[in-house]
């Protein structure tokens, strides 16, 4: 529907100071609630210099946009940012302190608006087997798996591993004098979706992990964030 | 021309109605139904000017739809895939549950993308009884529903064989082009590989412990090609399947590489040989391209 105004003046009229305003505020209002009808939809002619410019973090390797958010991280070449999970440092004191987040897999984004995330890693892993023996009760062979895994800033539910998202990563077993290579390597592809009803700031998404071998070393990674606003 | 241009006023001389009003009514003219890019500056366009979804940002611009099912259940067990003990036709492939579900369907239109991943913990089931020749192979595929709410008539997406069509004929193992595995993830029940002696020998995939489960992944991207209405996803699992290739032509053209069905009678593979799926996942997401 066009514009109307409020005031059209006739001779004689008095010319109020209000009603001039009155109609400049009308075309305010109007700017910033176009209907639907005022809208020329025979032919698009939105292009993307419309459209607000995004942000790039180079750090974070996130780009936030007026469409969503998308970012990730990978370890770059042989060998620069491997990291790994053992028994060591995810084996504690009781069943739930477990699984600890894996190093450098975890990214932070702000979700501007109500949204719908899709979250994914892809790894490369070997596991060898455990030359100081002294396997956990109930364990043949050494094993790591690994979760996606959430921190709700909003909700302060802390670190929350998404149980549906196991990878399972064998290894030899164990004292068998084997080919990492041959018996221990192994890929993961694990993904999560979520919907955020809430807007938020500083939501974590990453990858948790929980190891019975001396070590799982993942050798190549990659993790990447898709948010959908529209 | 939806574009405003006007004068300012004059100072100095008789402010008339039809001049004043004028510079309203100019507004009036442009805004009917003709407002387009020109009326919008330079990245003017934010998220407040959009129609975003009050939910969950499924708006329908770029995103249409993003669904997960649970694949298995979280304990081992969940579902198993038996092999299959005829090779033509083969037995038909197990439903590994659950499948992500278009209530009423949702209409996809050409140029529509799907992006569908899926990923579960499998555990070989294997006695070593018999001498191996053969590699053999489990296949987890996947399939759609585009013929209504029922989904009571799931076929392979675009791209996928069903081990089933590609090789037919009395006495003939049935199988799949491995150019039609698109919508596929493998999982090697028996390998060969070399030992670390130096020999040749074979080996399988062992899972006697249940702590040997490993993690399978696959994705599936299509664009679609003509509107459609799509009702259902879901993964199907068979085998067990053993590489063939072609060289004389005498399943149809030569040199084609094959995975086709083994059955009892093959060498090396006898009951039970089983696959059990649990701890897995599924998503679909759909979007516009344009």
């Amino acid at each position: 529907m066009a514009y109307t105004p409020a005031k059209t003046w006739s001779d004689g009229d008095i010319l109020n100071a209000t009603d001039v305003m009155d109609n400049l505020d009308g075309v305010k209002q109007y700017s910033r609630h176009l209907e639907t009808g005022a809208l020329k939809t025979s032919t698009p002619w939105v292009d993307t210099s419309h459209v607000m410019e995004g942000q790039y973090e180079p750090t974070t390797n996130m780009h936030s946009m007026v469409t969503g958010t998308y970012g990730g991280q990978n370890s770059g070449g042989l060998f620069s940012r491997a990291t790994f999970a053992s028994r060591w440092n995810t084996f504690r004191k009781s069943y739930s302190e477990q699984s600890i987040l894996l190093p450098q897999t975890s990214l932070t984004v702000d979700l501007r608006r109500k949204a719908s995330v899709f979250f994914q890693w892809w790894m490369q892993v070997q596991v060898k087997d455990n030359m100081t023996g002294g396997m956990p009760t109930g364990s043949l062979s050494p094993r790591t798996s690994f979760w996606f895994a959430i921190n709700d800033t909003v909700a302060g539910t802390g670190v929350i591993q998404k149980s549906e998202t196991k990878q399972g990563v064998p290894g030899p077993s164990n004292g068998k004098s084997g080919q990492v290579l041959l018996d221990g390597t192994f890929n993961t592809n694990g993904f999560y979706t979520l919907s955020s009803t809430t807007v938020q700031s500083s939501v974590g998404f990453g990858i948790t992990c929980r190891c019975t071998g001396d070590m799982a070393h993942c050798l190549a990674w990659g993790v990447s964030v898709e948010v959908f606003y529209l | 021309m939806s574009e405003i241009e006007n004068d300012r006023l004059s100072r100095a001389s008789r402010l008339q109605p039809a001049t004043l009003n004028e510079k309203f009514s100019d507004i009036t003219a442009a805004t009917t139904a003709a407002i387009d890019g020109t009326n919008v500056a330079r990245e003017g366009i934010d998220l407040p000017n959009l129609d975003t979804n009050a939910t969950n940002g499924q708006s329908d611009i770029i995103l249409r739809s993003m669904l997960s099912a649970n694949l298995g259940s979280s304990g081992p067990g969940a579902v198993t895939i038996s092999f299959s003990t005829s090779s033509s036709p083969p037995a038909a492939p197990t439903y590994i549950g659950n499948e992500i579900s278009y209530t009423s369907g949702i209409s996809l239109v050409a140029g529509d993308i799907i992006r569908v991943y899926w990923s579960m913990n499998v555990e070989q089931v294997y006695t070593t009884n018999v001498a191996l020749i053969r590699e053999l192979w489990w296949a987890l595929w996947l399939q759609w529903d585009i013929t209504s709410a029922a989904r009571a008539n799931y076929t392979e997406v675009p791209g996928q064989g069903n081990f089933n069509d590609d090789i037919t004929g009395a006495g003939k193992d049935s199988g799949s082009n491995v150019s039609s595995m698109y919508g596929c993830s493998l999982v090697a029940q028996y390998i060969r590989v070399i030992d670390v002696g130096g020999a040749t020998t074979l080996r399988y995939a062992q899972a006697p412990t249940g702590l040997r489960a490993q993690a399978v992944n696959g994705s599936w991207y299509y664009r679609v090609t003509t509107n459609t209405t799509l009702y259902g996803l879901r993964m199907v699992g068979g085998g067990l399947l053993y590489p063939f290739c072609d060289t004389t032509g005498a399943l149809g053209t030569a040199n084609v590489n094959y995975l086709r069905y083994a059955n009892n009678t093959t060498p090396g593979v006898n009951a039970p040989q089983q696959l059990i799926v649990h701890e897995g996942k599924m998503s679909a997401i759909i979007m516009r391209d344009n």
